[in-house]
């Protein structure tokens, strides 16, 4: 009676390992993991102005000039950006610009009126595709130097020498005879083949001298100096060169 | 016991020992084969099932408009078609990073099979019938996620993210 029952559970072990054999061999399945993964940046973008960011700069005008440009280092936006220059006096936003820069259009040049003698936050903040914001800080002072010229002649030359004092004017208009020719390879002078000519402010900058050569020609029969200054804030000013 | 007992005892044990060394012994040896035709072996049937991701260019450049890409879940390998009905699911996750949002639509289906059920960023329960092509194409947009405070924050201008799919295929039967 014994032998027949451990002949049993023996017999019952067997079985129940033959079954978990077959069956483990049944539920086996394939399976095909795949896992793949992509590299997300957002667009470049690049914004900055012409003054270094949160600085303070101190002005001897009533204008503060704001380039802002969408490239930094040969490296370019590739979305148009959209901003806003905003001009503080205190907490008081005295002035608000707008613009958008394209991928065509990189740059742009606001010019701010202001007055003398005050300080003032230049706030500028971009709306899309980031928000980004920079402060610049500017002191405007007043200053009563004003800008002359001098007139030499060198002999086979005139030679002009224009000193820009606090004022920057927004040109200088030179009238001078057909007896002399201004000299072509200077930039303030190039393409000048009249009698006038005419020098924008975006080629000077204050407290500096400019000089200008007017070669004489053939038909300059005398010579004659003539020294002034400039004076008129606010309006062009004029030089005129005369026999 | 006498000793009868005994020697019949041993012989059915070995008998049995016999049998279950052969039956685990033909499973370990057993082989997948991938489906050639006339082949005189015998085999187990094909499995395939495979995704194909439609980025082609890397990486993923995210800008005011959405990007997107196509995932495309399929049963076959060129003329190989999978012997068996299979199932399927893959999910998509990011680092976060990036203040993204991701969605998963449906883009194509061929009306074999089941369409797989699109939970937020996860897709199962796709059921693709055996011996017949069947192709399923998802399509993933990423875009940022104008919700979350700052998304347009320009520290995030500078940033990566990495968008992972992780795909599940199985034998149904």
């Amino acid at each position: 009676m014994k032998n027949k029952k451990h002949t049993f559970i023996f017999g019952f072990i067997i079985l129940f390992l033959i079954s978990m054999t077959m069956i483990s061999g049944i539920f086996a399945k394939y399976i095909t993991n795949i896992n793949t993964s992509n590299v997300i940046k957002p667009n470049s973008f690049y914004f900055n102005t012409n003054y270094e960011a949160d600085g303070t700069y101190e002005l001897y005008s009533d204008e503060i000039t704001i380039t802002v440009s969408n490239s930094y280092l040969g490296n370019t936006t590739e979305e148009d950006i959209n901003y806003s220059v905003f001009v503080k006096e205190g907490e008081n936003i005295i002035a608000t610009v707008s613009g958008i820069l394209t991928q065509s259009n990189g740059f742009k040049e606001h010019v701010l009126q202001v007055e003398y003698n005050k300080e003032y936050k230049v706030v500028i903040q971009t709306t899309t595709p980031f928000k980004k914001t920079i402060e610049h800080n500017f002191i405007t002072y007043y200053s009563s130097v004003d800008g002359y010229y001098t007139l030499t002649d060198m002999g086979g030359w005139i030679e002009l020498d224009l000193y820009i004092g606090s004022y920057v004017p927004n040109s200088i208009i030179i009238n001078y005879i057909s007896a002399l020719s201004a000299d072509n390879t200077n930039p303030l002078t190039t393409g000048w083949y009249g009698t006038q000519g005419t020098i924008s402010k975006s080629l000077i900058t204050n407290n500096a001298h400019y000089k200008i050569v007017f070669f004489k020609n053939d038909s300059y029969s005398y010579e004659k100096v003539t020294n002034g200054s400039f004076t008129a804030s606010g309006l062009d000013y004029s030089v005129t060169i005369t026999k | 016991m006498n000793k009868r007992k005994i020697f019949n005892l041993s012989v059915v044990t070995l008998l049995f020992l016999v049998l279950i060394t052969s039956m685990l012994t033909s499973g370990m040896l057993a082989k997948y084969i991938s489906g050639k035709e006339n082949d005189e072996n015998a085999r187990v049937a094909t499995f395939c099932v495979d995704m194909k991701n439609s980025t082609t260019s890397l990486p993923l450049v995210i800008s005011s408009s959405p990007v997107s890409f196509d995932v495309a879940i399929v049963n076959y390998t060129g003329s190989n078609v999978s012997e068996v009905t299979s199932k399927y699911e893959f999910e998509v996750t990011t680092l976060g990073n990036l203040p993204l949002k991701i969605t998963i639509v449906e883009k194509s289906y061929d009306g074999k099979g089941t369409m797989a059920t699109i939970n937020d960023l996860l897709v199962s329960n796709g059921i693709m019938p055996a011996t017949e092509k069947v192709e399923h194409i998802f399509t993933i947009i990423v875009e940022w996620d104008t919700t979350i405070d700052n998304y347009d924050d320009v520290k995030y201008s500078e940033e990566i993210d990495l968008l992972k799919v992780s795909f599940t295929g199985t034998q149904v039967d």
